[in-house]
């Protein structure tokens, strides 16, 4: 296989990924896949399989609101996140560069 | 002023809004750890202005991809059009529910937002998939970017110590 035939499928290959990661939100969001019937019983299912409290849909973002405004950002924190978005930032980086030889 | 003493300026300007662009980001990424709700909000507005400027910074270049794109000069200059796009169509997608699930900002200002989960999960999740994007697009800018710092870090302080020494 030629040099020129493997970048033009990795380049394909990357397109293609390019449209689903760009589309695939869009798409959830437009048909409410993650609120249907079913995947609620499934969830509410596992959650309760996990223990956790059994509560409404207002409920719930109630106490989220509340999770949240309690929530203090700490230097730890911010360092830990801080390190851990460089590292996907530095990985999708490498992959794009090796594998699929991201060029200007 | 001279052209090119204009493009140096324009290309110095460039990188400090692109790095303030990635610091504004990477505080963006982790809200609940590194910024907390209403700071994570502020930031955003002012990262879509930052966002409107790197787009106008690189318009030339983006109509020049564009161009070559179009008349088929091969399967790269489609690539790094389709990531931009890709990029920007994310981008867009996570500012726009960002401020429509807002707490603080828009609240602030007296313009009703939506908290429903929906909007909550579109946000979360094409943030989280945005920032594989961003890796590819700072892969894409690599030689350009090392450039930059080779140039407006590297050199100063390789200019500084030469000083230092012939100085003392």
């Amino acid at each position: 296989m030629t040099t020129a035939n493997t970048d033009g499928r990795m380049s394909t290959l990357l397109s293609i990924i390019l449209i689903i990661v760009t589309i695939l939100p869009l798409i959830i969001f437009a048909t409410d896949f993650t609120n249907r019937a079913p995947v609620r019983t499934a969830r509410t299912a596992v959650g309760r399989r996990a223990g956790a409290p059994q509560e409404t849909q207002t409920l719930r973002l109630e106490r989220r609101r509340v999770e949240r405004a309690k929530r203090r950002p700490t230097f730890g924190g911010a360092a830990i996140g801080l390190v851990v978005s460089l590292f996907w930032i530095g990985a999708a980086g490498v992959v794009g560069r090796r594998l699929f030889r991201l060029r200007l | 002023m001279t052209s090119s003493r204009w493009r140096i300026r324009r290309h110095a300007w460039i990188a400090i809004l692109d790095s303030i662009l990635l610091v504004a980001f990477l505080a963006l990424s982790q809200p609940g750890d590194s910024t907390g709700y209403q700071v994570h909000e502020w930031i955003g507005v002012s990262f879509i202005v930052l966002f409107i400027l790197h787009v106008w910074a690189s318009w030339s270049w983006i109509t020049m991809t564009w161009r070559r794109a179009r008349s088929g000069t091969g399967p790269r200059a489609r690539l790094n059009f389709l990531l931009n796009s890709a990029l920007c169509v994310m981008m867009v997608v996570v500012i726009t529910s960002g401020l429509v699930i807002s707490q603080y900002v828009l609240p602030a200002v007296g313009i009703r937002t939506d908290d429903s989960q929906r909007w909550e999960q579109l946000h979360n999740f094409t943030s989280s998939l945005l920032l594989g994007v961003i890796g590819l697009h700072v892969a894409l800018n690599w030689s350009w970017i090392k450039g930059a710092i080779r140039r407006y870090c590297v050199a100063p302080v390789q200019r500084l110590t030469n000083r230092a020494g012939a100085g003392s």
